[in-house]
């Protein structure tokens, strides 16, 4: 099982890749927008975390890139975001983010767990 | 016949000098005479009353004696010239000047000189009017105009129709329209219109039907079209019998001041974003590391982890207060009402509290009547029961009582959450919803809190149409009433 990781805060992607690796999942990181999209074909992940503030291609373009292409739509995303507002929530949902989480709001374990659900059914 | 005729102009002349007496006498100004001498022949009632001298002590005396010294030399060259036939500067004339009393003093007067003839002499007759009381108010007038005129605010009066009789300087200034543009047309369609019609709606309620002043910001319109901030407050002028005779409008230009404020707020609300990353790093960190993932820790390790997990966590609300209040005064709050489990939600920040919970062994008590989820505000929601239950678990006793009630009802939600903790001391009551305001005893019992808590609850309530109250009793326990309506 793939998890593509977008974060271009080092020490958060480590730690959550580690946590991750951790639970058997097998894990690539992007540090930006462009890096995102094109992992996203390369290392065909089963499930991405996207952070929304990224440089060279913000979060929300490349969830909108993301899901208007055929071959790459399919994957869930699971937004991993600084942002609590409730416009950025709504944004991302509607361009067919799977959840939302606020980094500061929510203990790692959780994020984690929330990704597994993915992986049960 | 001739005689009869005699007699008869004789009584018709005593009848009219009596006539004259009366008149004299009853005037309230001072009737003076004299003679081409200027020797005073005459001096009424009211003569006596302004200059303090008995008509037996004037009479008789030069006209100068009630003159200051400084007019006597020019009274006199007067009197000379009209007397030889020169011009006749004063007489038929209504001056102003001053006059002397006996007991020393000026009085300002206004003068009216005749002069007339009898019998091949000449007399003159000065009528007098104090205008003391005259004089001080158009003093006073022009004091108040003065200030009125100059003042550094704008100020606008304008009847009770909104149509502007006046305005200063300042106002002009502001507004772009100079005083005979906007003299005689609606303030409102000059320079307003910029607000909502709610607004402009209760300010007409207060002002006009209230009949009471109203003080509020306002955004008006200068004549470029520009747009200035404003404080204001319009005040309603009565009349006996309690109409609005007309308004005085008295503003002041605080654009400045809401740019300074917009640049602060900008500035925690960007601070704040930038705070969270490094927030979370710590957050993640020291959660992995509690897990025990990284290799098992000592006791002592992992109490001093727990410390630095619990203080980056009320760093972490912290922040998240200081978001929601730049968010509140910049007006970026948005309100997104969605299908929410209102118990849920209390649910959720219980388990969060969970820990102080157990520490403190409180007992809490919770009370849903006919609940079904409602459409509101579940981060509104989240932040005014978050607020609350934290309070009431900071501020309460061990082994106390927490009560959350929530009903629903016409329409409305109540949410009732009661401790029974320190209580809010009396004095402390009528401030504790401002902003950065701590009541002394919660200062003592926890000296980290930031007076932001109740402020936001306030404020979100606002933009939700609630309302919040509270009962107290110092050392017996709080209780916040909150109301606020579903489906908005």
């Amino acid at each position: 099982m793939k998890i593509l990781i977008v974060e271009d805060e080092e020490a958060l992607a480590k730690v959550l890749e580690e946590n991750l690796k951790k639970e058997g999942f097998k894990t690539k990181i992007a540090e930006n927008g462009e890096e995102a999209i094109k992992a996203a074909s390369s290392f065909s992940p089963d499930l991405m975390i996207l952070d929304l503030i990224l440089p060279k291609k913000d979060g929300l373009t490349v969830l909108s890139e993301l899901k208007s292409n055929p071959e790459l739509k399919a994957i869930p995303v699971i937004v991993l975001s600084n942002l609590e507002g409730e416009e950025s929530i709504r944004k991302s949902l509607s361009l067919g983010a799977a959840d939302y989480f606020v980094k500061t709001q929510h203990p790692l374990k959780e994020v984690v767990e929330k990704v597994k659900t993915f992986f049960i059914k | 016949m001739f005689w009869n005729i005699k007699n008869k102009n004789k009584e018709e002349l005593w009848k009219s000098e009596n006539k004259y007496r009366a008149l004299v006498e009853s005037a309230t100004d001072a009737i003076i005479s004299s003679d081409a001498a200027g020797n005073i022949v005459d001096w009424n009632k009211s003569a006596e009353k302004i200059f303090g001298y008995k008509s037996e002590e004037a009479i008789g005396k030069p006209l100068f004696f009630i003159m200051p010294e400084r007019f006597r030399e020019a009274h006199l060259k007067g009197m000379e010239r009209v007397n030889l036939g020169g011009e006749r500067r004063v007489i038929g004339k209504t001056i102003e000047v001053s006059g002397l009393r006996k007991n020393g003093t000026e009085v300002p007067i206004e003068l009216s000189l005749a002069a007339w003839e009898e019998k091949g002499k000449r007399f003159y007759t000065a009528i007098i009017r104090d205008i003391t009381e005259r004089k001080q108010k158009t003093e006073d007038f022009e004091k108040f105009k003065l200030a009125v005129d100059n003042s550094t605010e704008h100020i606008i009066i304008s009847d009770s129709e909104g149509i502007v009789l006046y305005l200063n300087e300042a106002a002009e200034k502001i507004t772009g329209f100079s005083r005979e543009e906007a003299v005689g047309k609606k303030a409102g369609v000059l320079w307003g219109k910029q607000m909502n019609l709610e607004f402009y709606k209760a300010m007409w309620q207060k002002i006009k039907y209230e009949k009471k002043p109203f003080i509020g910001e306002i955004i008006n319109k200068r004549k470029s079209g520009q747009k200035y901030a404003a404080a204001i407050s319009i005040s309603p002028i009565l009349d006996e019998v309690k109409n609005v005779k007309f308004f005085v409008g008295i503003e002041r230009d605080i654009t400045r001041e809401k740019e300074i404020d917009k640049a602060k707020t900008e500035f925690v609300s960007l601070a704040s974003h930038q705070l969270r990353t490094p927030l979370s790093i710590i957050s993640w960190y020291a959660e992995t590391l509690l897990s025990g993932d990284a290799g098992k820790l000592g006791k002592r390790q992992l109490e001093y982890l727990r410390e630095i997990y619990d203080s980056n966590k009320r760093m972490i609300n912290l922040v998240s207060s200081l978001l929601n209040i730049s968010r509140i005064e910049l007006g970026t709050f948005a309100i997104e009402p969605k299908i929410t489990d209102i118990p849920e939600v209390v649910e959720d920040i219980l388990s969060e509290l969970n820990l102080q919970i157990k520490k403190k062994n409180l007992d809490v008590e919770k009370i849903y009547e006919s609940l079904s989820p409602v459409k509101v505000d579940r981060n509104v929601v989240r932040i005014i029961l978050q607020n609350l239950l934290s309070n009431a678990v900071k501020y309460n006793k061990t082994g106390g009582k927490i009560k959350v009630e929530i009903k629903k009802g016409g329409g409305s939600i109540f949410i009732r959450v009661s401790d029974t903790g320190h209580g809010i001391p009396l004095a402390s009551s009528s401030r504790i919803f401002e902003k950065l305001y701590r009541a002394d005893n919660a200062k003592e019992i926890d000296p980290d809190g930031t007076g932001l808590g109740l402020y936001i609850v306030k404020e979100v309530l606002k933009r939700i149409g609630g309302e919040t109250r509270f009962e107290s009793e110092e050392g017996k326990g709080t209780a916040f009433y909150i109301t606020f309506p579903e489906n908005i």
